[in-house]
């Protein structure tokens, strides 16, 4: 895999653009925190929906159990104090005692306060009743447990005017002279022909109803039992508020749709002191009242709300799991990458010898591999550049110093060691000598050369043909010649006092089109010679060749003054002579000191005749 | 379209509009009331209907005239210087047979407060406590229309009227004639403003309620003509409903409409308007039906009690009284 290729694809090919995300660590933690918490919202809020759903419609049926059972038991107690008024009836005694009040029977006398206790202890044996009494015909209360009342005309009142027909039961109805609300039974009291001669009714206060409403078996802490009338006035006890009967009023939703509509039915309202609640309300017909059943919504939705809570911890918890987890992955993957850019930053400074830290083995990793060996491929190139560029320098300044010390060295022998000393050290050659072309023109005649190798062969006069050899072909061809590798040319041939020369290069010392000698370098390395190296040393070569000029003219300049002032002084010396003989003398030994050999010039005939 | 005809075409637009707004905004049915007695909180149910806009969310302008002992509300829904009036029962009945046709459309009480009230140490607890014992009227002989509601509590008790003596009511303030040793009971008392006045005077009633003995009248009923209701059906149905809306915010807020009271009268005294309207609420909510609505068995009682006392010849047909279907629950 190339790694260059995914970083040029993925501008390109990015179709989700994060306008406002522009940095690859931003994308990939909303990313992560994303994928982290969708799941968990999702799942949480259903969670949390169904079980509200479930918990509502749980704390409604129970809400509905609990009214149905109040319910039942209310008309349960009506049953049951109309089953008490009957034990009155059943009471023979007092039947017959109640029966000659009512019919004002002329000869039986009764004792009202024998038939009131005879109520009274009715009264406290049944427990409900605040009051028991009978009304005549005309709806005068006869006789009653509370004397107070005995005398009232209640002939206007329900209960006396059904009361004469059936069994009957009022509402809740507030009674001044009393002071608080009760209900009335009452129910027709039949004399032994079947006539109807009175009504007996008992009075029941809403203490009774406060006691079944107030067990809340079943309920939750904030739920809430309580009767209203049809006026709006709350008959039972209250949990979250004081009751004053007759001054306490309740208009909820639930009360009012109840009491309106005379209906039951169920509904999630603000109650009396306007907190949410699921309420359940009944219409009782038999009491013409409405029967409440709350239950405060927080309450009932706790398990929802604690489901939601969890939810919202578990995302917290997620969230800062994803972020911790993205924060780490994007490190993993940006921070080598940012380590790469910073990297190359560098390098595009110049600093190519930095590597890039290989941490990973991914395709990151694999990236900065690929990174490190194009860097270095890079710094070699430019290191093998810049020794060039160094070797050129200096091949130019020794061409430059050769040339400037060449102008200024006459003696050939001396140019020529010069010149190979010189080159040998700006190029670091192992080995440099020089040949030079004798008068025959076939054979090339060491005339300097470096080293202890060098000294040995200029010693022995070391020359070589212009048939052989790498010298000799430079020679021949007049071209320069170079061996990278001298075991890799079959023309090579080995000298045994250069044991190390393993790369060879000549160039023809050459004056115009005549050739003057050969410069022979040779190296210890292969390779280590190279191309341009030729055009290096062919440049010497050429001042070579101009300097030798220079010298042998030079030297056959100074040999032609040589002979012409011996010349001169023998003249002179002859012209010193006063005798034929005397100069015949004189210039034989003249010429013959010049020639440099012991000349005996024999005169014979006679010593004064020449 | 050319601009002149989009000119034409926007300024009807304009016009219908202007039209529109005007048809929605139909001017206030001016109503007016005439109360039965000077103002109190008694009317605190009107009070609360205006104060708190009920009258304006019907679209009723409307008027509480105070009433007096000189002001019949009868003659003045006669003579159209009201459309309703505050009276009792009786007073319709009796109109009704002199021909004047008036309806009761509901009551502010739904118990009779009327009481004979005398001081609670005196243990007189019933009528028959009263035999012997002087008891403050409104005429010697029994003869003031006021004094109705005890001739018919002898009547229904069978008391004889001479068994008690009788004394001149002229201190109306709560037991003071019965402190001052004129009286041992004073009869056609407001069970409500008695109460309370005595209370103030550190003093404790004891109450004989005259519905318990037979005399059981609706004393202020709302009333208007026949022909009006007739005409108006709608505006009578509005102004109850606003009206008993006002009632039952006052009985469940008695301290704040009872300071109403006294924007229509300052000379009013707050803390017993509060203690009246206080005690008045099991009067006017007694649990037995919507506010305001009347039993047939209390009008059929009032007219047993005219025709007793020969103050209408002949019974009437009571349905022509009274209605309630324009106090709904």
């Amino acid at each position: 895999m190339n790694p260059n290729q995914v970083i040029s694809q993925s501008p390109t090919k990015r179709r989700f653009q994060f306008p406002q995300f522009t940095s690859l660590q931003s994308r990939l933690l909303l990313s992560f925190i994303l994928l982290a918490i969708l799941p968990v919202l999702i799942t949480g809020i259903a969670a949390s929906i169904i079980s509200a759903q479930g918990l509502r419609t749980e704390a409604f049926n129970r809400l509905d159990a609990v009214a149905s059972q109040k319910e039942n038991e209310i008309n349960t107690l009506l049953n049951v104090l109309k089953t008490n008024l009957d034990l009155i009836s059943e009471d023979s005694e007092a039947q017959q005692n109640i029966l000659t009040l009512l019919q004002n029977a002329p000869n039986a006398e009764i004792n009202p306060q024998l038939l009131r206790n005879d109520l009274a202890s009715f009264v406290e044996k049944t427990g409900y009743y605040t009051e028991v009494f009978i009304l005549n015909s005309d709806g005068t209360i006869v006789i009653s447990t509370n004397q107070s009342q005995e005398e009232k005309i209640q002939k206007n009142q329900e209960y006396f005017i059904q009361g004469l027909n059936t069994s009957y039961v009022t509402p809740p109805t507030y009674e001044v002279a009393l002071s608080n609300y009760s209900i009335v039974i009452s129910q027709p009291v039949k004399n032994q022909s079947g006539r109807i001669v009175g009504v007996l009714a008992g009075r029941v206060n809403l203490s009774t109803f406060n006691e079944i409403m107030q067990q809340r078996s079943g309920l939750g802490e904030t739920a809430e039992l309580y009767l209203v009338s049809s006026n709006y006035a709350v008959l039972t006890d209250l949990q979250h508020g004081e009751l004053n009967l007759g001054e306490t009023y309740i208009r909820t939703e639930g009360v009012t749709t109840a009491i309106r509509n005379k209906t039951s039915g169920s509904a999630i309202y603000a109650d009396y002191t306007d907190a949410t609640v699921l309420g359940v309300y009944r219409w009782i017909p038999s009491l013409q009242i409405a029967l409440i059943a709350e239950n405060d919504q927080d309450e009932a939705l706790q398990a929802a709300t604690v489901v939601f809570q969890t939810t919202l911890t578990l995302i917290l918890v997620t969230v800062l799991a994803a972020i911790l987890v993205s924060f780490l992955v994007t490190r993993s993957i940006t921070l080598p990458i940012t380590k790469l850019v910073n990297v190359s930053e560098n390098i595009a400074q110049g600093n190519l010898n930095l590597q890039a830290e290989i941490s990973q083995i991914d395709e990151i990793g694999a990236l900065a591999k690929s990174f490190n060996y194009m860097t270095d491929q890079l710094f070699q190139t430019l290191t093998s550049l810049e020794q060039r560029v160094v070797d050129r320098t200096r091949a130019l300044a020794t061409s430059t110093e050769v040339s400037r010390r060449l102008s200024t060295i006459l003696d050939e022998k001396q140019l020529v060691n010069e010149v190979v000393e010189q080159i040998k050290t700006a190029y670091n050659y192992y080995h440099g000598q020089i040949y030079l072309l004798d008068e025959s023109g076939q054979t090339l005649v060491l005339a300097g050369a470096t080293g202890e190798g060098g000294k040995a062969l200029l010693e022995k006069d070391h020359s070589i043909s212009i048939e052989r050899g790498l010298v000799g072909r430079t020679a021949r061809t007049k071209a320069g010649v170079l061996v990278p590798d001298t075991s890799k040319d079959p023309e090579w041939v080995p000298n045994p006092l250069l044991p190390e020369t393993k790369a060879e290069i000549a160039v023809p010392i050459l004056l115009g089109d005549q050739l003057l000698g050969v410069i022979d370098m040779q190296d210890n390395i292969v390779g280590d010679i190279y191309p341009e190296d030729i055009e290096y040393l062919t440049a010497i070569a050429n001042q070579v060749a101009i300097a030798l000029q220079n010298s042998r003219s030079y030297t056959q300049a100074r040999q032609r003054a040589e002979r012409e002032s011996l010349i001169l002084s023998i003249n002179q010396k002859i012209q010193n002579e006063s005798t034929v003989a005397s100069a015949l003398q004189v210039a034989i030994r003249e010429v013959g000191h010049a020639l440099g050999t012991s000349t005996r010039v024999t005169l014979k005939k006679n010593n004064g005749t020449s | 379209m050319n601009i002149r005809k989009m000119k034409v075409v926007i300024t009807l637009l304009i016009a219908a509009m202007i039209l529109l707004t005007a048809c929605g905004a139909q001017p206030a049915d001016k109503v007016t009331v005439q109360l039965s007695w000077f103002h109190g909180v008694e009317y605190a149910g009107f009070y609360t209907a205006l104060e708190k806009g009920y009258y304006a969310d019907e679209n009723l302008e409307v008027t509480l005239n105070a009433g007096g002992p000189e002001i019949n509300p009868i003659d003045e829904v006669l003579n159209g210087k009201a459309q309703f009036g505050i009276t009792s029962g009786d007073s319709i009945i009796i109109a009704k047979t002199n021909q004047q046709n008036f309806v009761a459309v509901g009551t502010i009480f739904k118990e009779n407060p009327l009481a004979i009230t005398s001081l609670a140490e005196d243990n007189i607890q019933k009528p028959d406590d009263l035999v012997g014992k002087t008891v403050g009227v409104y005429s010697l002989d029994l003869s003031n229309f006021f004094d109705l509601p005890f001739l018919a509590l002898l009547s229904r008790t069978g008391l004889d009227r001479e068994s008690m003596n009788y004394a001149l009511i002229e201190d109306f303030q709560g037991a003071n004639e019965i402190k001052a040793g004129n009286m041992d009971a004073m009869s056609g008392m407001f069970a409500t403003d008695q109460q309370v006045m005595a209370q103030e005077a550190g003093d404790e009633l004891s109450l004989i309620y005259y519905k318990d003995y037979g005399y059981d009248v609706y004393i202020n009923t709302i009333f208007a003509t026949d022909e009006f209701i007739s005409a108006n059906p709608d505006l009578a149905t509005r102004l109850m409903r606003a009206t008993m809306k006002g009632y039952q915010y006052a009985i469940e807020h008695p301290e704040e409409v009872a300071a109403l009271a006294l924007t229509y009268d300052s000379t009013l005294d707050l803390n017993y308007q509060e203690e009246v309207m206080k005690a008045q609420i099991p009067f006017i909510d007694n649990g037995d039906g919507p506010l305001g609505s009347m039993n047939e068995s209390i009008w059929k009682n009032t007219q047993d009690i005219l025709l007793e006392f020969n103050l209408i010849a002949a019974p009437i047909d009571l349905s022509t009284v009274y209605t309630n279907q324009f106090v709904a629950p």
